[in-house]
């Protein structure tokens, strides 16, 4: 893990918590990857964004 | 007795307020479904309504073998599922442009200043969700808004595990993208 990046699928198994990996190495590698890091931020505010919905909701009632 | 098993019990046994107190539980579910498979506002509200009818008609058969959940948001996709298949609508629709390149998002005028950031944000993501096939759309919506599990999500589809899984991974790596070369484009 350590000489690649975190693939798509790994870093949304880790937010789904579902990653089968080594947790510690994947967090240690976060810390160390400023690539995978931004990906992970990313992600997380895609999953916020998904989970919240408020406004997708009232878009798709007024539109 | 459950909460849900006690309503299910009085609309059963004719009770109407039973039944507008299930119609205001479960609207927003049916909604999130409905809404994102059918475009029409007045088919959208027609689907809602014929969805209650059939809760309403079925509810003295069911016996609680899923969540009370599980088993409307079932109804509400099949019954959108039934009015696309009439209407021709693909549910897979992988070849939608939208979807396959980052090029597509030049061209867009809209500047970042006519919106608040949050509600810019909010009807950038709709957009992009919008331009996904039917199913991603719905997934997105029973996992991240729903909150169910695979297990609901397939009993409710009728698909496998591994599909439902995979449509969800495609769809967030898609907006995932697409929100940040969005935005990358709007920083230029």
């Amino acid at each position: 893990m350590n000489n690649r990046h975190l693939s798509d699928a790994e870093i949304q198994n880790y937010l789904d918590g579902e990653y089968k990996g080594d947790l510690k190495r994947f967090k240690i590698h976060i810390r160390n990857c400023e690539y995978c890091r931004n990906e992970l931020a990313k992600y997380k505010e895609l999953y916020s964004d998904l989970k919240n919905g408020v406004d997708y909701e009232r878009y798709a009632f007024n539109n | 007795m459950s909460d849900d098993r006690k309503l299910v019990s009085e609309i059963s046994a004719g009770n109407k307020a039973a039944f507008k107190d299930f119609i205001e539980q479960y609207q927003k579910l049916v909604c999130h479904v409905v809404f994102r498979m059918v475009s029409n506002d007045t088919d959208r509200e027609d689907l809602c309504q014929d969805v209650f009818i059939k809760v309403y008609q079925n509810i003295g058969n069911f016996r609680f073998e899923s969540k009370v959940s599980t088993w409307v948001a079932q109804i509400a996709y099949n019954s959108c599922v039934s009015f696309l298949r009439k209407n021709k609508t693909l549910l897979y629709d992988d070849l939608n442009p939208g979807i396959t390149t980052l090029d597509d998002l030049s061209g867009n005028n809209v500047l970042p200043d006519e919106y608040s950031e949050v509600q810019d944000l909010s009807r950038i993501l709709v957009e992009e969700i919008d331009k996904l096939p039917l199913i991603y759309g719905t997934i997105l919506s029973l996992y991240h808004l729903e909150q169910m599990s695979y297990n609901e999500i397939c009993e409710i589809m009728q698909l496998p595990e591994g599909t439902v899984k995979s449509y969800l991974f495609r769809a967030r790596r898609l907006l995932k993208n697409k929100l940040l070369a969005k935005y990358q484009q709007e920083d230029i």
